[in-house]
């Protein structure tokens, strides 16, 4: 019994699973310290997907009127959650948190792939790629948000792992398989089309180690199944348009570069955060072309080159793609960090137990110095920047706190329609109030390629007589915007250049004018 | 072809001496085939360069002496630049002062590692410096006033400003290596004297 025991125990500890599981318990922590529920806006774009959802959950016929230039399987998705399981904010965050689990499964995943011969050491490599990926400044926030570029990058990521990880011993069934990869990429590219970086990567590794025929055969499986799905969910979608899903990204692309130049860009100092990652995935890509051209080196470097074209060309870039940088790094990093430790602690082992020979060939201190350089590294600029997020995350503004939010709730039932923009779009949420749908996304992106002026949500806003109107510095400023109000609302709370305004026919109680509220304090 | 010659030999003085083949027959302790190794890559390939030879056979201690001679310098440098301001609140010690103190300090060790100590005390000495430096970033607060600074960089973040927002982890980071490298040259050298005894 005792034999079996002990055994089992051993068994357990040579586990491969442990790197992977180590990596899903750190996001568990995230998981637990961040307010999923009551947090009301995670990331920069979670309230747009927010208030979508509920649009199209309350009436799934408001899509028609609804200016959307992203595609509409996610936001179709969590609005079905909504009817499911009521309208909360936690759905599509934990929805991300799952694709974000599913991420790390893929890492370590391909990671292995690194490692035929070593197993153990590709699960650890894994592993640490999945650790080196959360920790990536912002990363654990974006995690828990309710953006859609976080979870369409990892299901493509899933995507990749299946079709390359995998490798079933028929040929047709294998066929099969790569269908199913081209299927989980449509998807994905329907979550969010920038889900499509990790397909030149995909193909690119295709052709490696295979011959000539099958890799046509898998070529053509994979492109089948991406189109079939994705025709399906664009014929099942409430629209489906090119100029919108693309065409407007090119447009703002131009009309940025023409409008700041080199601004909104991608920044080379946003790298400088991350030093740790950087060295070690220097490592890993010297290690990686070294060994030749796998199919992991194949991968991860084409994906690493398609993320930085994108960081190089893509205006504007915002710092959250720079998630589409840290998954090739983050694996790479893993990959580089293993083998580099292993390298460094190998010739103190050998150096005992063999004869005083040349342990190192020469290069055994400078494996050390780069080995100790990479950990020092990590343990001096992941801690603080990693508690600095969980940090931002804990601390993020309640909804059950939050006092426009209270104040906007107390009317909430005899409320059909608010006015609300960007973070304030979350608010309108959580007080479970609709946002005009032609209103429901009025990002910077829409008024530069002349989507929408400030004129045109004027008189949106007036054709549709909101009862509340939660107003930012920006309308509160404008004549226009004061004029119409005082004429027809009420002001019920005002703070930091903010404004709520309620209807007169729900009678709201007006904010008491200053000296009022000074004499309620008896000053 | 003299001045390679010249460059090899100096290499091979300058190396481990486990690998090297004047060195290495010294000490008994090179096999043959690595001492050829070596020389061919040095002096016979011409593909590869002197460079990666030096690099390829740097010492331990070369690569400690190197980066704490470049921090002794870069604060004796910024000293005499005016990079460290003299006025910073705080310190125990008057900041130049204090700049030049381990400007000193470093420059020293760094010799004293590179060509004086044994092997396994130098590698000792490291790691106490590491462990020393990594306590002193503890208990800075005791030493420096909030916004006093250190003059740990020579002050080169007054000329560097990006560099500013680094530099707590950067003087972090580099206390650990010092620590971790010391730790690992010290149980590295360890290995051959138990070898070597028994």
């Amino acid at each position: 019994m005792g034999v079996i025991i002990h055994q089992e125990i051993k068994r357990l500890v040579r586990w491969r699973g442990w790197p992977l599981t180590a990596s899903l318990g750190l996001l568990l922590v995230i998981a637990l310290v961040a307010p999923l529920e009551e947090g009301i806006a995670i990331g920069g774009d979670d309230s747009f997907e927010l208030g979508k959802s509920l649009l199209l959950a309350r009436d799934p016929g408001l899509a028609d009127r609804m200016w959307n230039d992203q595609p509409w399987l996610h936001t179709l998705l969590t609005a079905r959650l909504f009817r499911l399981l009521g309208e909360h904010a936690a759905i599509p965050r934990v929805f991300t948190l799952l694709s974000t689990a599913a991420l790390l499964w893929a890492l370590w995943w391909l990671a292995g792939l690194a490692f035929h011969r070593d197993r153990g050491l590709g699960a650890l490599a894994g592993g640490v790629a999945g650790v080196l990926y959360l920790t990536a400044p912002e990363s654990s926030i974006l995690a828990c948000s309710a953006m859609i570029g976080p979870p369409a990058l990892c299901w493509a990521m899933v995507a990749a792992a299946i079709g390359l990880g995998t490798s079933p011993n028929r040929q047709h069934r294998q066929t099969l398989l790569w269908v199913g990869v081209g299927g989980i990429l449509a998807c994905a590219a329907h979550v969010k089309l920038t889900a499509l970086i990790v397909s030149p990567a995909l193909v690119a590794s295709l052709f490696v180690g295979r011959p000539g025929k099958s890799t046509l055969t898998f070529l053509a499986a994979l492109w089948g199944g991406f189109v079939t799905v994705f025709v399906v969910i664009a014929l099942s979608s409430p629209s489906f348009s090119f100029q919108d899903l693309w065409g407007s990204h090119q447009q703002a692309r131009s009309e940025y570069l023409q409008a700041s130049g080199q601004e909104n860009g991608f920044e080379l100092r946003w790298l400088f955060q991350v030093p740790a990652l950087l060295a070690a995935a220097l490592a890993g890509l010297v290690v990686s072309v070294r060994r030749g051209f796998s199919v992991f080196t194949v991968f991860t470097i084409c994906l690493l080159m398609t993320a930085v074209c994108i960081a190089f060309f893509q205006r504007p870039y915002w710092q959250f793609y720079l998630l589409q940088l840290y998954v090739p790094l983050s694996l790479l990093g893993g990959v580089g960090m293993v083998v580099l430790l292993r390298s460094a602690l190998k010739p103190l082992r050998l150096g005992a137990s063999q004869n005083g020979h040349s342990v190192s060939g020469g290069h055994a201190p400078l494996v050390g110095a780069a080995a100790c350089a990479m950990v020092a590294l990590c343990l001096a600029f992941i801690p603080p920047s990693f508690t600095k997020d969980l940090r931002l995350l804990r601390s993020a503004p309640l909804a059950s706190e939050d006092s426009a939010s209270l104040v906007m709730r107390e009317y909430a039932s005899r409320t059909q329609w608010c006015y609300a923009r960007g973070y304030n779009l979350a608010r309108a949420f959580h007080a479970g109030l609709m946002i005009p749908p032609e209103l429901a996304v009025v990002s910077k992106k829409r008024f530069m390629i002349g989507g929408i002026t400030e004129k045109e949500v004027l008189e949106t806003v007036k054709q549709y007589q909101p009862e509340q109107l939660l107003l930012g510095s920006r309308e509160v400023q404008d004549e226009q915007w004061q004029q119409w109000v005082q004429a027809e609302y009420v002001l019920v709370y005002s703070a930091s250049g903010e404004q709520l305004w309620v209807s007169k026919t729900l009678n709201p109680k007006s904010l008491p004018e200053k000296e009022e509220r000074v004499k309620r304090f008896g000053l | 072809m003299a001045v390679r010659m010249a460059l090899c030999i100096m290499v091979l003085r300058t190396q481990e001496p486990h690998v090297g083949v004047l060195p290495a027959v010294a000490r008994g302790r090179a096999t043959t085939v690595e001492s050829v190794s070596c020389w061919r890559h040095s002096f016979f390939d011409r593909t590869t360069t002197i460079i990666q030879v030096v690099m390829y056979h740097m010492s331990w201690q070369t690569i400690a002496a190197v980066l704490l001679l470049s921090l002794g310098s870069l604060k004796m440098v910024g000293v005499i630049m005016g990079w460290v301001n003299p006025k910073a609140p705080g310190f125990l010690l008057d900041p130049v002062m204090l700049a030049w103190v381990m400007g000193v300090l470093e420059v020293s060790l760094a010799v004293l590692i590179r060509f004086c100590l044994p092997r396994v005390a130098g590698a000792a000495v490291l790691a106490g410096l590491g462990f020393v430096f990594i306590f002193y970033r503890g208990v800075e607060g005791i030493f420096v006033q909030p916004g006093g600074g250190c003059p740990c960089l020579g002050g080169i973040t007054s000329v560097a400003p990006w560099l500013r927002a680094f530099e707590q982890p950067l003087l972090t980071a580099l206390a650990l290596f010092l620590l971790l490298f010391g730790a690992w040259a010290y149980l590295w050298e360890s290995s051959f004297i138990k070898k070597s005894s028994a």
